[in-house]
């Protein structure tokens, strides 16, 4: 655990961003600074704010105690993308375990997550679009165009390799424009 | 960048800013304390109490023992989240405003509720394959479907609005906003009024639009009242509405913004007789609000009336969205209790009842609450094959 923090705290460290080492800002100090960031990444992957905001307390409350006194944001980060991944499985198995007793189809709107109505048609058949996608293109998308993330970023929050980054990226805004056509 | 970038970086960051920061300060959660040794504790003490009883009961006296209440449960950790009593389903606070109505319509397409014309009718989309398809009206007492017109996919941007007879939308088309209607009763949708489409980021903005007597109103994301007749004509900017937008017929506010900093809906004018009502004053102990209606103002955590009097504490936490509704007289909360469940509920400020939307999440079951779909003066939720509607219209 502690060399996979150290890994991704180099990662960060080149790239510039803040990086808080084991005399930086304690823990309290990075959930204050950036949990409402946290929060709406985990939003925009499981969908709906309580289940980002349990996402966000519970690695938060499994950080406690670590070697390092506050990990990097880089580490929180993957933290929360594992987490999400951990709710929409459950949710899954959920889903099939419901349709597997009611013989309905189910997993589809009901269960996905409480989420903001007031977006607009066009934003909210791109989220919607968005939804359909694969679990990892679906990562990659809001890590690179919500965080701005550089491919070698996304490639140590996820595990991945850079090249790979840029094909699946590539490969799913191919989808989303099939999908979604040339409406405006 | 390509157009389906800027569209999915648009969505993104409009999706994520809907989780807004309520002003609650919130400490670290507290380490997680899982006992690693539950399991063979929980089968030794099972054994314990097994042999204790059949020693008690077979080998010893019975005596005396005083009298010994219950052990209180292990209590909740203290949080800054509001911890109270959930409000009771929203159907039985409001039974008259719920309804249930299908949620496919003729041909198995989907019907997308939008608004209610009257309070047996709710107009909303039709969706085939997830395109639109037309404009469809639900009569809840004949439980049937009428479609009042055909439309292609890209002819509605936002809402849509209903009122004196018609039903209205925009659309955008050649970087101009074009407002279109139709009869209630049915017909072909004629253009009401064409304006300058506002712009940012080259991405297209929409309009609040609402229609009021025989006029469509409307405001655009600039500011600004606007108004032309629902039979087709020139548009017409309201005199001293420049920057204001549209809250509630006749009444129009600004700035629009949910940034706490600038003080949102501060400034609150009749639109018919340019008359400016007294600004937002803030009750003792509070620095600034989420968003303020035509009467009722919110801090996320405590509401007000515009006048800073009626302070009162919600039950329930701000559920992160732009949630004022019905020209401010309603609040999207969200409320937790005691014993982890949570529920997405619906508050009225101007009574102070609120009822609870949707399935109640526990935290065992950790059952996700369904997508609350929040329009100006409706709510609506999917419920098993049907959907529930709320007409914010009909609580009185």
């Amino acid at each position: 655990m502690k060399q996979r923090i150290r890994a991704v705290a180099r990662t960060w460290d080149m790239n510039g961003e803040t990086l808080p080492r084991a005399s930086g800002p304690p823990l309290a100090a990075l959930y204050r600074e950036h949990r409402l960031g946290l929060v709406r990444l985990a939003v925009l992957l499981v969908g709906d704010p309580e289940s980002a905001e349990d996402i966000v307390q519970d690695v938060f409350s499994r950080l406690h105690g670590k070697s390092v006194e506050a990990p990097p944001l880089a580490y929180v980060r993957t933290c929360v993308l594992n987490a999400s991944r951990s709710v929409l499985r459950r949710r899954g198995v959920a889903a099939r375990w419901a349709a597997l007793v009611s013989g309905s189809s189910g997993g589809e709107a009901e269960d996905s997550a409480e989420t903001v109505a007031l977006l607009g048609e066009s934003r909210q058949e791109m989220l919607t679009a968005l939804a359909r996608l694969p679990r990892r293109q679906r990562e990659m998308l809001v890590l690179r165009y919500y965080l701005d993330l550089s491919d070698t970023d996304i490639a140590a929050v996820t595990g991945v390799r850079p090249s790979t980054v840029r094909s699946t990226v590539a490969r799913a805004l191919d989808r989303l424009q099939s999908e979604l056509g040339g409406t405006a | 960048m390509t157009g389906i970038e800027d569209r999915l970086r648009d969505a993104l960051t409009a999706r994520a800013a809907g989780v807004v920061d309520d002003g609650v300060p919130r400490a670290l959660p507290a380490p997680r304390r899982r006992p690693p040794w539950r399991a063979p504790v929980a089968v030794t003490a099972a054994i314990v109490v097994v042999v204790a009883a059949t020693v008690v009961g077979t080998r010893l006296v019975p005596r005396a023992e005083p009298a010994v209440g219950p052990t209180p449960s292990a209590t909740v950790m203290p949080t800054e989240r509001y911890v109270g009593p959930l409000a009771p389903p929203i159907d039985q606070v409001w039974p008259d405003a719920v309804h249930e109505i299908p949620a496919t319509g003729p041909g198995g397409r989907v019907f997308t509720p939008e608004a209610f014309a009257t309070g047996r009718v709710v107009v909303g989309r039709g969706l085939t394959r997830n395109r639109l398809d037309g404009i469809w009206s639900y009569d809840l007492v004949r439980r049937s479907f009428t479609r009042i017109t055909p439309l292609k996919d890209t002819a509605v941007a936002g809402s849509v609005a209903v009122g004196g007879g018609y039903v209205a939308w925009h659309a955008y088309r050649d970087r101009k906003t074009e407002i279109w209607a139709v009869p209630l009763k049915g017909g072909t949708p004629h253009l009401v009024a064409t304006t300058p489409a506002v712009l940012r980021d080259d991405l297209y903005e929409g309009v609040d639009l609402a229609i009021v007597d025989d006029m469509a109103v409307w405001t655009p994301a600039d500011g600004g009242v606007h108004r032309a007749p629902l039979t087709g004509g020139d548009a017409e900017l309201m005199p001293g509405t420049e920057g204001y937008h549209l809250l509630a017929w006749p009444y129009a506010a600004r700035p629009k913004t949910r940034h706490q900093s600038v003080r949102p809906n501060e400034r609150l004018i009749d639109v018919r007789t340019g008359e400016r009502l007294p600004d937002v004053v803030l009750p003792p102990g509070r620095t600034s609000w989420i968003g303020c209606g035509v009467t009722w103002c919110s801090d996320g955590t405590a509401s007000w009336r515009r006048d800073g009097t009626r302070l009162r504490r919600l039950p329930g936490l701000d559920g992160g969205l732009p949630v004022l509704l019905s020209g401010g007289r309603f609040l999207l909360l969200r409320q937790s209790d005691r014993e982890g469940r949570q529920a997405s509920a619906v508050h009225d400020l101007a009574t102070g009842r609120t009822g609870v939307l949707g399935p109640i999440r526990t935290a065992a079951g950790r059952k996700p609450s369904p997508t609350l779909h929040v329009k100006e003066r409706m709510i609506w939720y999917k419920r098993g094959d049907e959907q529930v509607v709320v007409n914010l219209n009909g609580i009185r």
